[in-house]
């Protein structure tokens, strides 16, 4: 009876710690939402509460002043060829070292993983320093480039891993019946690391749009910006306007949160990749 | 089966591209950035670069704004090691008990690794502003007292931004551990019970020993990752007020774009990049050392 009862208390008190962390990690989000759809005054005031009256001024203010719509869609055409350039790449040279055989393999290996050590910042001034002297400002495509090549490191480490994993029977079986290499590659071995793929696209759409540090010193033209540097921008021009602030936050973290939504395990392995090197 | 893994065009084919962006794109500036340190340039493309030596090196490493940075990315660090990890741990235990419902808390307590940086640094700075939800909530308490301006107050400024990142990366080091924890086989738990290893007992002398892998990669993954912060820094302080909260990184980005020193910037990157590798090599030796023990 006593045991009963101390199992019950031991239940409250795991649930009851369970709903504080609750409330701390999804709290601010809560906030978010019903703040775009409250008034200046009401969003301080009533910090927890529903709104009283929906403001979808907020958002009309976020679309066409802040002018999130063009940012949103900005950050998602650079995110979408970013990932599919980079799922390319990556495992094109996956493929070489995983399967091929060449001299210098192992440094080659070494030299892409290398890359994971290196924090984006140091080398930020050698790209201010080509961005002034290429006259390459605004150019989505190098931008679109530079973010692969950022990605690279952990793409290949794990699309590498993945091919790894694999037998080697299937693709020997193909070559002898005249199969090209090539072949193998897109038909055979591709297909087989669709899962390795679809980590690497989630991490590295989540990585490009949450991406402010680059963007911010690759793009001049406002009508470029990407959603990040575009958020910062519209806080800086509307300073109280805490309503269409926060629809605009609003809009930008929906990409990312219905993705999560819908591919919660996926996603998850995504973003925790990067703790198994 | 050799000759045609060995085929010469095939791995050009397949490794070329990708080698040449990577290089191009990200090894070449590295050396770049080493090489641009020994220079004084102010971003100007007409006005050319001049060698000076080990100058900027030696004007960074005397000036006290970057050491006042490194001591608050140290105090980053240890403070991001002994929350982040410890709740992220805690939970991931109290997760593994797979009470009722124990998937909607694992799925909300992710939330906040899906969102940007940028977006959190916004988000936590409506809440803190002086006019915020908290001195709101705080006054609404009758705590008066606590009410402060915290992102601008001294002694509060930096380990409001250092707990901000710990609520964004606790949800990461709970799904790492509690993955690991699944994998503990069942019989190591059944013969700690007979052992009597319940509660805190079991979280030390079972999980943690089990799980010391997947800890050391949290903790090399934190310490990597709290020095390349600038994103939350930069959205929610800028570095300031008065350089009270500058990370070299912030340091880095105000010197390139806002003072024009390059040359200064540069050698901030190449230090960010030396401490990086230090930091790691450090962890990986201390946490293998440690390791020996069991």
């Amino acid at each position: 009876m006593k045991d009963h009862g101390k199992k019950i208390g031991k239940k409250v008190i795991l649930y009851l710690i369970a709903l504080l962390f609750l409330f701390i990690f999804i709290y601010p989000l809560y906030f978010v939402i019903i703040s775009s759809l409250k008034t200046n005054t009401e969003i301080f005031t009533t910090p927890f509460a529903f709104p009283k009256e929906l403001q979808l001024l907020n958002y009309k203010t976020a679309i066409e002043i802040g002018n999130i719509g063009r940012q949103f869609l900005n950050s998602l055409f650079l995110a979408i060829v970013t990932l599919a350039l980079t799922i390319l790449m990556a495992s094109m040279v996956s493929y070489a070292i995983s399967r091929l055989r060449f001299k210098g393999q192992g440094a080659i290996r070494v030299y892409f993983v290398m890359g994971m050590m290196v924090p984006i910042q140091s080398i930020i001034v050698p790209l201010a320093w080509a961005i002034n002297n290429f006259n390459i400002r605004d150019n989505y495509l190098i931008l679109i480039l530079l973010f692969t090549a950022s990605h690279m490191p952990l793409a290949t480490f794990i699309i590498t891993g993945s091919m790894n994993s694999l037998p080697t029977s299937l693709e020997e079986a193909a070559i002898i019946d005249g199969c090209s290499i090539y072949k193998v590659y897109s038909k055979i071995v591709l297909p087989l690391v669709k899962p390795a793929m679809a980590t690497v696209g989630i991490f590295v759409f989540m990585y490009t749009w949450n991406d402010l540090l680059v963007s911010m010193v690759f793009i001049g033209k406002a009508e470029l910006r990407t959603i990040s540097v575009g958020l910062l921008n519209f806080v800086g021009a509307r300073k109280s306007d805490y309503g269409a602030l926060m629809a605009a936050i609003f809009i930008a973290i929906l990409p990312p949160l219905l993705m999560y939504l819908f591919l919660q395990e996926n996603v998850v392995k995504g973003l925790t990749s990067g703790a198994n090197k | 089966m050799e000759k045609i893994k060995r085929n010469k065009k095939a791995v050009l084919c397949f490794l070329l591209p990708g080698f040449i962006l990577y290089t191009a794109l990200l090894m070449v500036p590295i050396g770049g950035s080493l090489i641009m340190s020994f220079f004084k340039w102010n971003g100007i493309k007409s006005v050319p670069m001049v060698f000076v030596g080990f100058h900027n090196f030696k004007t960074v490493i005397t000036d006290g704004v970057f050491w006042h940075s490194i001591k608050n990315i140290l105090w980053f660090m240890v403070l991001t090691l002994f929350t982040q990890l410890p709740i992220g741990l805690m939970l991931a235990v109290m997760l593994s008990e797979r009470f009722r419902g124990y998937r909607v808390f694992k799925f909300a307590y992710f939330v906040p690794q899906v969102l940007s940086t940028t977006v959190i640094g916004l988000l936590w700075y409506f809440i803190l502003m002086p006019t915020g939800v908290l001195n709101t909530v705080l006054q609404g308490m009758g705590l008066d007292h606590l009410v402060r301006n915290w992102l601008v107050d001294k002694n509060t400024a930096m380990t409001t931004i250092i707990l901000v990142n710990t609520w964004c990366g606790i949800g990461f080091h709970m799904t790492v551990s509690y993955a690991a924890i699944s994998g503990i086989p069942d019989d190591v738990m059944e013969a700690g019970k007979l052992e009597g290893a319940v509660g805190l007992n079991k979280v030390f002398h079972i999980v943690i020993p089990m799980i010391w892998e997947s800890i050391i990669s949290s903790i090399v993954v934190i310490i990597t990752a709290v020095l390349k912060t600038f994103d939350l820094v930069y959205v929610m302080t800028e570095g300031g007020p008065n350089g009270l909260t500058d990370v070299p990184s912030t340091l880095l980005y105000k010197e390139a774009f806002r003072y024009n020193d390059f040359g200064k910037a540069s050698v901030i990157g190449v230090y960010i990049f030396i401490l990086s590798i230090l930091f790691t090599v450090i962890s990986l030796r201390i946490t293998k050392r440690e390791r020996l023990e069991y």
